[in-house]
């Protein structure tokens, strides 16, 4: 679970990425072939699925964002950081 | 006390403002408000002058309705935009003076040329500060995630480009899922640049769910697009932390915002194909590593098969060779042993069969020489004291005879005689000198005489005797 908090599509590509060019340039050992493609099944699945599936953290966050958030929108319209930018 | 009239008051102002103020004058003014009556069609306004944000001039106008409608058809086909609150115009006007709605001026004409050239010089003014204070390419310069999912949307609800927005982005022919929120702003109106203006700062305090700013608005119209020329919306827009992308729906001006946003797209459907198209990259990219990853995972399995499979044929031709070579050494050796075994048995039987022969020879040698020389002891212990005393009395006898040759009584018995001076043998003449007694002695008695010379021989020496 910690694992998925941390990974992202950025981070999922790039390991992908260093995957196969392990693979592609290096002779490699059977055993950490399995290893190496398993991670990269998983990370393929990951960023697959992340494109259609919802992420309940996400919806959780927009609806909650929806009904707090907007009172104190109101109030901290004149915050200042806001007002800087 | 003469007096007057409102009324007359009126006519007065107006025949004086009719004789003096007749003509036709080309001016300049900004529009502070503007209605049009759709009924009568006749459009009111009012016009101002400003110095550094101060009203130095205002006034009434009015554009009847017979010269409204090709005004405004002239001036939208020439700015793209409709007469709106903020534009400055050059106006072909005549002053006007109502006894009972006062002074106003009617406007005949309205040259949209001037509108333009303020509209971009006020545009460029804009952009060549926002340049000059590093803003221009600031929202540009953010970086993009891979996939675009979270987004916060700029828009009204009511506006056309919103729904056509949100219906491409969620029906996606590939089943990406994005998330949205909207952000509710009025997209025309007077109210439009502060509104969005709201609707940014919410969004940028919500920066850490959202990826991206999306301001959408129905396509086709222009009206009201010079609040996107706006510095202070611009000025946001480059600030803001997250990513803005337009689709403020027009195609031929690219407005401030248009420039300082991140991307700017035409429509609100360009926008949802352009995160659609973004994701659907992603996913072609991650496709063509899925297929390198299979590719390459198949190709070295095989390989690997492969490999197995020739050292397992290898392993097995060399082993068969192996167990020939070792089978063949064994046979050869067994062979070899069994004939060097034979022959050294033969050897050895042979020489087993010599030494019997010679054990068996010599046995009988040593038996017969035994047996003789037995034989020989008795034959000889048989002849023995006799022969043995008749040898040794010969040998005695032999001695005896030897003996007495060497007597010298039997010397001087054959004539030979000793001489000898003063008891002495007297061997060599030189012993003796002249008057030497001397004696001899012969076989039967003795001789004493004295020396009268001597003389050497040549070969003995011989003494003479006297």
């Amino acid at each position: 679970m910690s694992e998925k908090k941390k990974l992202n599509y950025t981070k999922a590509i790039s390991e992908l990425e260093q995957i196969i060019n392990e693979i592609e340039t290096e002779s490699i050992d059977v055993d950490v072939l399995t290893e190496r493609v398993k991670r990269a099944a998983y990370l393929i699945k990951f960023c697959r699925g992340n494109l259609r599936t919802t992420e309940e953290e996400v919806k959780k966050a927009l609806s909650e964002m929806d009904e707090k958030r907007a009172e104190e929108l109101s109030e901290e319209r004149e915050d200042a950081d806001v007002e800087s930018f | 006390m003469d007096f007057l009239t409102l009324g007359e008051l009126a006519f007065l102002i107006k025949s004086a403002i009719q004789s003096s103020l007749s003509e036709e004058y080309w001016v300049t003014a900004e529009v502070a408000q503007i209605n049009c009556n759709y009924s009568s069609g006749h459009c009111y306004l009012d016009l101002v002058e400003k110095r550094d944000d101060v009203t130095i001039a205002k006034m009434r106008a009015t554009i009847w309705a017979s010269n409204f409608s090709q005004i405004s058809n002239n001036f939208y086909a020439a700015t793209g935009q409709e007469l709106q609150i903020g534009m400055k115009i050059l106006m072909l006007a005549r002053v006007n003076y109502h006894e009972v709605h006062g002074l106003s001026v009617n406007i005949k004409e309205i040259d949209p040329r001037y509108t333009l050239g303020e509209m971009a010089l006020k545009r460029r003014e804009v952009i060549e500060r926002l340049t000059r204070e590093g803003l221009i390419e600031k929202n540009r310069q953010l970086n993009l995630p891979p996939v675009i999912q979270k987004i916060a949307v700029i828009s009204s609800v009511t506006a056309a480009g919103y729904g056509d927005f949100l219906s491409r982005l969620n029906n996606n022919s590939y089943g990406y899922k994005f998330y949205h929120r909207l952000f509710q702003a009025y997209m025309q109106g007077e109210k439009t640049e502060d509104s969005i203006g709201d609707a940014l700062k919410k969004c940028v305090k919500l920066r850490g769910h959202f990826e991206v700013i999306v301001i959408v608005r129905g396509g086709g119209s222009r009206a009201d697009l010079h609040c996107f020329d706006s510095y202070r919306l611009a000025r946001m827009i480059a600030l803001s932390p997250i990513p803005v992308f337009t689709g403020i729906g027009h195609e031929r001006d690219e407005t401030v915002v248009d420039r300082v946003a991140n991307r700017r797209l035409i429509t609100p459907t360009a926008v949802a194909e352009f995160l659609i198209y973004t994701a659907k990259q992603f996913e072609d990219g991650i496709d063509v590593l899925r297929h390198r990853l299979i590719t390459r995972t198949r190709t070295l399995v095989e390989q690997e098969g492969q490999r197995v499979n020739n050292f397992a044929e290898g392993l097995r031709s060399q082993a068969k060779h192996y167990f020939k070579t070792v089978n063949n050494a064994l046979r050869n050796n067994i062979y070899l042993l069994q004939t060097r075994a034979l022959a050294t048995l033969k050897t050895h039987l042979i020489n087993l069969k010599e030494y019997e022969g010679r054990l068996k020879s010599s046995s009988k040698d040593l038996l017969r020489t035994g047996g003789q020389k037995l034989k020989d002891y008795r034959r000889a212990l048989a002849v023995h004291p006799g022969h043995m005393i008749s040898i040794q009395s010969q040998k005695i006898d032999n001695c005896e005879m030897r003996i007495n040759l060497l007597d010298p009584q039997n010397v001087l018995r054959r004539g030979f005689s000793i001489t000898f001076l003063n008891g002495k043998i007297l061997k060599e003449v030189t012993w003796v000198k002249k008057d030497d007694i001397i004696s001899t002695r012969l076989y039967d008695g003795s001789i004493i005489s004295t020396v009268e010379s001597t003389g050497k021989d040549e070969g003995n020496e011989r003494k003479e005797e006297t």
